[in-house]
């Protein structure tokens, strides 16, 4: 279940070789470094840590190292903790960090540099994880596609969630039931997006389809945990 | 967004066809048919263009076909399309002409640039 942390650039379209229009998604996936890779204790996958994009150091740490020139390091500030993982580790700081379990027979080291052509395939299938929009709080009608009522003609029942339960028996309302509340900004997994095109020297993934979360947000691509696909007969 | 750009202008053909809205055009369509490769004409006017000149933009040809009207939208930098030819090239003063959807006979007919 190997994978890459990615952004996502955004969203445009592709000719296929025989004409046809293609919506894909562009990310740019990796490169990503090896921060640790170790097998679990009676597991029988081993934890490959993975880093993405550059980070700031701590200000104490930063301060050490005045040598090198402070405003050309950019992205996520690590705290001290954080940034121990990497010293010992002794690989350059990384903003993002994703642990991909991976079969333990194949030996990945600190320090490696895995880049989008070696970690998938065309044709391939992919799941992707991203944080998706928030939305807010909002009602049935948007959150659940409730139907609402008539808006005139002496309707009075417009968007409301309406009925949420009986009476005295059972004296509750159940548990799970939909009601308004907050929309968006969680974690969504979108699985088996096919790979429509690599593009290994800018690092870019062409998805099809659309993916969660605004653009230029990070998101984790890893191969698909169902990829039975089109041989299960569909 | 760069990257975005860059790979917009990969999708473009390098033979776009010049055309604008009120042309009649011949579009020539390469057809798959087994392993042969037909060529299809689509004759007709150019009623609409939209979503620009980049990579995605897209131009509508209307044709009356046995009495029926017949529209089809081509993306401009679409591979199937083998040749664009201009017939005429029409005045019109609209950049969207719908209104050929209600016009049937001698009404329906665009007047020529000269």
């Amino acid at each position: 279940m190997k994978g890459l942390i990615g952004k996502k650039i955004g969203m445009t379209q592709v000719f296929l070789e025989d004409g046809r229009l293609m919506p894909v998604t562009v990310i740019e996936a990796g490169p990503c470094v090896v921060v640790n890779c170790v097998k679990k204790e009676g597991k029988d996958y081993a934890s490959l840590l993975l880093g993405y994009k550059k980070a700031k150091l701590p200000k104490t740490e930063a301060k050490s190292v005045s040598s090198e020139n402070p405003a050309k390091r950019t992205g996520r500030r690590l705290n001290k903790p954080e940034f121990g993982l990497f010293k010992k580790a002794e690989v350059e700081p990384c903003s993002f960090i994703q642990e991909f379990k991976v079969s333990h027979d194949v030996q990945y080291k600190t320090g490696d540099v895995l880049t989008v052509q070696e970690v998938f395939a065309e044709e391939g299938l992919v799941d992707v994880k991203s944080k998706t929009k928030g939305k807010g709080f909002q009602g049935v009608v948007r959150r659940y596609g409730f139907r609402g009522g008539r808006m005139s003609r002496g309707s009075m029942f417009h968007r409301a969630p309406g009925s949420i339960g009986a009476g005295t028996t059972p004296g509750r309302v159940i548990k799970g039931h939909k009601l308004p509340g907050h929309q968006g900004n969680v974690f969504k997994t979108i699985q088996n997006i096919k790979i429509v095109k690599i593009i290994p020297d800018k690092n870019l993934l062409l998805l099809k389809g659309a993916v969660p979360g605004p653009n230029g947000s990070y998101l984790r691509v890893q191969d698909a945990i169902k990829s039975r696909g089109r041989e299960f007969g569909r | 967004m760069e990257e975005l750009k860059a790979i917009e202008a990969s999708q473009m053909s390098q033979n776009a066809p010049e055309i604008s809205v009120g042309d009649t055009v011949a579009v020539r369509i390469k057809i798959k048919e087994g392993d042969k490769t037909l060529i299809r004409l689509f004759k007709g006017d150019v009623i609409a263009m939209k979503n620009g000149k980049g990579s995605r933009g897209t131009f509508t040809v209307r044709k009356i076909s046995d009495g029926v009207g017949v529209e089809r939208i081509f993306p401009i930098h679409s591979p199937v399309i083998s040749s664009v030819k201009v017939l005429k090239k029409g005045k019109v003063r609209r950049s969207k002409l719908y209104y050929m959807r209600q016009r049937t006979g001698k009404a329906a007919k665009i007047k020529e640039r000269r």
